[in-house]
Order: structure tokens, then sequence, then C-alpha cells
């Protein structure tokens, strides 16, 4: 795999309401044409998974439901749809706690134990959604579903700033 | 002497569990293990449906097993629709259960269960001070959803796999990768089988029954009756004769017995009843990391789990074999071209049990004559397991009441953990009634 891939990576369970946003959205990306350098995977509940998943690539757009109480105080705004661009050494002073279990593998666990085993944490921008109704039923509230688009039109704009451009390549 | 003991939140398992345990004078005054995950509305979810949107639905149950529920719900729509799978494709799915239980037990092994060995509080301070360690478990679990992916597309909810088949059947060049990446992963696994033989379990015994299904000539994960010792075989379609479920007030799961038995369900249950049919290399390991059949130490069930491993390898590797050797002679697909089945619904339920890496685990639907879902049953392996885990603690805790409150705490952790419990995927809908 190149390392200047883009990996767009859509987080969250469609059985639990907009808790499946993030996988709604990268549903919607894959029937887009994005450029060639793109890979849009729908990761789920991944958890441990995703080191496997993000392997290789230098620069990651993690697309996932968010809520104010999330792990990143002060970056989240519960009605609008959020850009978080994180640095790995950010990421790792924001994690409190070192628990690790495989359904609570928060992305922040995974990188810092990527960290600590010295592998290579690629630049991560998380594309927050609003999540209004977090509980156990299929499909989007109508509320989430009007954030779908704006992310899908700022996700659109992530990938063309992106400097992980294949060599030679031109910008669509 | 009293201990008050409250673990909130037990670590390293999957979901959300409480251990209360109140002890006065040496003896137990109340003790519950309580599971406070929100219920999941699964089954409800599934109602009005067709039946075919079972298996992508249920798949997400759980980031874990997401094949051995599809895998289940797949046999259940097959069982209500008549549909029988061509050998080819029940080889691939056994292929896929093997990798699954791979992925799932080395997960549990060597970041939930070595930090314990190793007195560390999570996998990063044990990867930190054991890199190598945790890094062989990485390799081994990225090998294990490797095949997933050569197979299926992924191993989180699997795309290909679906009712009568495969949306594509694998090519040749697709068993070679797999057969690659099956071997690469023996050394590694030999590695595994040597650390674990370093570390002893703590020990501790209480019998059970134990529970799985089972088949005359083979291993049982895919297919199989329903048995434990001392009881007669079963139909799958038998099981509420097999296991009762009762709701219980602290638990948003509910419990589960065989008879009026608890039960235990999982690698050391299947490891007791059908050691018989383990692969030659897996009865090595079994020998060398001391377990010997039957075992009542549920400690072991985590040595279990290495000694399934060593079997799903090599197992996997014999499925590859006659898959081969099919490939050119037999359609791959059901109906007799290679395609999938054309469905045909009718009126009437069915039932798929498969063996999930924690445990039995039973999909049942009931459909109407356009295929639509009117009820819907899922039991799942933690479940099975809870009421157990409770006697256990009741039993081992007598036993290490003197020492200090922290190390039964500790020992308490460990011994939930040993089950690998996955408690978000164990609770589930209760139906509840307002008379007015």
């Amino acid at each position: 795999m190149s390392d200047e891939r883009l990996l767009i990576i859509g987080l969250g369970n469609p059985l639990m309401g907009d808790d499946g946003a993030g996988i709604y959205i990268v549903e919607e990306l894959k029937k887009s044409d994005l450029p060639e350098y793109v890979d849009v995977i729908d990761g789920g509940t991944a958890g441990v998974g995703l080191i496997d998943l993000m392997t290789g690539y230098s620069r990651v757009i993690v697309v996932d439901a968010v809520r104010e109480e999330g792990h990143f105080p002060g970056c989240i705004s519960q009605r609008e749809v959020s850009l978080i661009k994180l640095q790995s050494q950010e990421i790792l002073k924001q994690v409190q706690n070192d628990g690790c279990s495989l359904h609570e593998t928060e992305l922040t666990s995974v990188l810092r134990l990527m960290q600590t085993l010295g592998m290579k944490i690629p630049e991560i921008t998380i594309v927050g959604i609003p999540a209004v109704n977090i509980a156990p039923g299929i499909g989007l509230s109508e509320e989430c579903r009007r954030y779908m688009q704006e992310a899908i039109k700022r996700l659109r704009g992530q990938v063309l700033l992106t400097p992980s451009l294949p060599r030679g390549g031109q910008l669509p | 002497m009293s201990h008050d003991i409250n673990i909130k939140h037990i670590t390293r398992v999957e979901g959300h569990g409480n251990i209360v345990l109140n002890i006065r004078e040496g003896r137990i005054e109340e003790l519950r293990l309580e599971i406070v995950e929100s219920p999941r509305f699964f089954e409800v979810m599934l109602i009005g449906r067709n039946i075919l949107e079972a298996p992508p639905i249920t798949s997400r149950i759980c980031g874990i097993c997401a094949i051995s529920h599809t895998a289940a719900s797949i046999k259940a729509c097959e069982d209500a629709l008549g549909i029988i799978p061509s050998e080819n494709v029940v080889l691939l799915r056994k292929i896929l259960l093997h990798a699954e239980l791979l992925q799932s037990h080395i997960l549990h092994l060597y970041l939930l269960v070595a930090p314990d060995l190793f007195g560390a509080g999570s996998v990063i301070p044990l990867a930190a001070s054991n890199p190598d360690i945790v890094k062989r478990g990485l390799r081994l679990k990225k090998a294990a959803n490797d095949i997933c992916r050569v197979l299926v597309g992924r191993h989180i909810h699997p795309i290909g796999m679906v009712v009568g088949g495969f949306t594509k059947a694998p090519a040749r060049k697709d068993l070679d990768e797999v057969r690659r990446i099956l071997e690469s992963m023996i050394p590694d696994m030999e590695e595994t089988v040597s650390f674990f033989e370093e570390h002893r379990m703590p020990e501790f015994n209480r019998p059970t029954k134990y529970c799985s299904i089972r088949e005359e000539n083979e291993y049982a994960l895919y297919n199989g009756l329903l048995y434990s010792k001392d009881n007669p075989l079963l139909e799958v379609q038998r099981y509420k004769e097999f296991i009762t479920e009762n709701v219980v007030a602290y638990s948003t799961a509910k419990h589960v017995r065989s008879g009026d038995s608890p039960i235990m369900v999982g690698a050391l249950a299947r490891l007791n009843n059908n050691y018989s049919n383990i692969s030659d290399m897996a009865k090595n390991a079994a020998q060398r990391l001391g377990l010997a059949v039957s075992c009542t130490n549920p400690f072991m069930n985590n040595i279990a789990q290495v000694v399934e491993c060593v079997h799903s390898v090599y197992d996997s590797l014999n499925i590859l074999d006659v898959l081969d050797a099919n490939l050119s002679s037999a359609p791959f697909n059901s109906d007799g071209k290679g395609g999938l089945p054309a469905i045909e619904p009718h009126e009437g339920t069915g039932v798929g049990v498969v063996e999930a890496p924690r445990g039995s685990l039973y999909h049942e639907y009931g459909i109407d004559d356009k295929g639509i879902i009117r009820s819907a049953n899922c039991i799942i392996p933690t479940a099975q397991n809870l009421l157990n885990i409770e006697k256990d603690i009741e039993a081992i805790v007598p036993a290490i009441l003197d020492l200090p409150k922290e190390a039964i705490e500790r020992r308490l952790e460990m011994l939930v953990r040993a089950y690998d419990p996955c408690i978000s995927c164990s609770t589930h809908f209760l139906e509840v009634k307002f008379i007015e």
C-alpha cells in the first residue's frame, strides 16, 4: 500500500441510531467519484482492528458521530459538523485512561498503543457529526441526516486539500 | 473479617459489568454480577424485515464476532427457507469461523490476559515493557483478519457471506494466499504456546455443565448436535429443551441454565466435550500447557483458547486441501451451476447454531409466507456464562478471603476475564408490559 494514499474511514454502529452516521456517510461517498488515491472503508466498530486498517497511510480521515462529552473538550460543538485535526502528540496528551478493551478501544487508546510500540501514526482528521439520538434502532434522526450533506461537503474539501497526492497526480 | 467489595466496571472485559460482594465475618452476605449495559434491541429490530436482511443486520451486533453472528444468522435463514448449502460453501464457512476464533482468542490472550500475567494494568504498559509480546499478538491478529479480508472482503461485517453461499467464489489464488497466511502464523503460534507454558493459571476447580455442539468426526464449530455430558444429543431446533433463559432483576442480561444447572460455554467447554476430535498439534499443545480434560478450572479457559488457536491454524490448512481439490470438480455455490440458489419463502421457523469464539451462539427466526420476520431470538454465549461466573465467585471467595482487599478484587476480575465475556452483546431486550 502506498504511503501517499488517503484513507477515509467511517466508524460507528448503524444499529444504534445516530451512532451509525459515519457508516452512512462513507456509504454515500463510495457512490460518488473520488480521486484515485482515496480509499473509503466502513470500519464499523473495529477497535484494535483500526491499527491494521490505518497502517500504511500517512493521512487518515475518521468520520464518526460525536457527542459533546466526547474526548476532545472544546473542539466539538453540538450543533454543527466539526473538523478536528489531530496531531498525534495532542491526541496522546488527551488520553486520560490507560484502559484498553475490545469494545471500548477508543481511537485514542489505539493510537496510544501504536505510539508505545513505535509504530508510525498517520496524520488524523476527525469529521465529527453531532449525534442527537444514540439508542437502539436503525436509521438516523432527521437532525443528524441534515448534518450528513454538510459533512460530505467538508469531506470533499478535505480530500481536495490533501497533500497526499500520488506522484504526478492531478487534482480532479 | 469483613469486606465490602464493589468492583465498578470490571476492567479489560467487553462492556460494563459490576461485581457486588459483601462479606461479613467470613460469610458471603451478598453477591451479584451486575450487567448494566443498556439493553440492546436487536431482536425487535428484526421484526417486520425481510429474512435476507437478518445476516447483515445481526453482523453489526458485535465488532468481534461478526462472522459468527453472520454464520448463525445465515444458517437460521437457510433452515427456515429449506436451502442446503453446497459442500464447498460449508468448507469455506468453516475456515472463516476458524479465522474469527483466531482473531478473537488472540486479542483476548495478548491484550487482555497477558497484562495480568505481568501484573500490568493494561496492554499499554505491557507494550512499553514487553513490546515483542504485544507485537506478536497484533501480528497474529492481523493474519487472522487478513484471511477474512481475502475470502469475504473484510472481517467486520463480512459482506461476501450470504444466504445460500458467497457473493464471489474464491479463486485458486485466494486459497493460495490464505494458505500462505496460515503457514506464516505457525512460528508465532509456537511462540504463543511457549509463552503460556511459562505462566501457570491460578488453581481453582468447580465442576459445572459444559455445553457445546458436537459432531462425530470433527471438532465442531459449524455443524453439530447440542451436547453436554449425561444429556442425550439434541437437534439444534430443540434448543429450548437444552437451555432455558431467566430474567434477573439486577442484570439487563438473562441467566441461562440447562436443567437446573448453570452452564459454561466457550473454549474450555468445547475441549471438555470434543477433545478427541482436536488435531494432534493441538493435543500436543494441551499437554505442554497442562490442560487435561475434563478440566474444571475456569481460569484454564485461557489455556483452552491457546489450544484452540493451534487447532484452528492446522484444521484450516486441512480444509484448504479439500477445498483446493474440490474447486475444479464441484460448482461452488448451491444452485448446481455455481450461482446462488433461488429464494422461495414459505411460512416457518429456522434455527442456526454455531460455536462463536466465546461459545454456542443461537439464532432463531419465524417468518411468514412472504419471508418477513415475525419472531426472532438470539442467545449469545456470554449470557450463557453469566450465572456460572457468579457461582464461581461464590465458590472461590472463601479460599481467598484472607488476602488483602485489592488482591481479592484482582483475582475476581481475573476470574471474570477468563471467560472472555462480551457483555455488550449479551445484554438484550426485556419486554416490559404495563398493566393499566
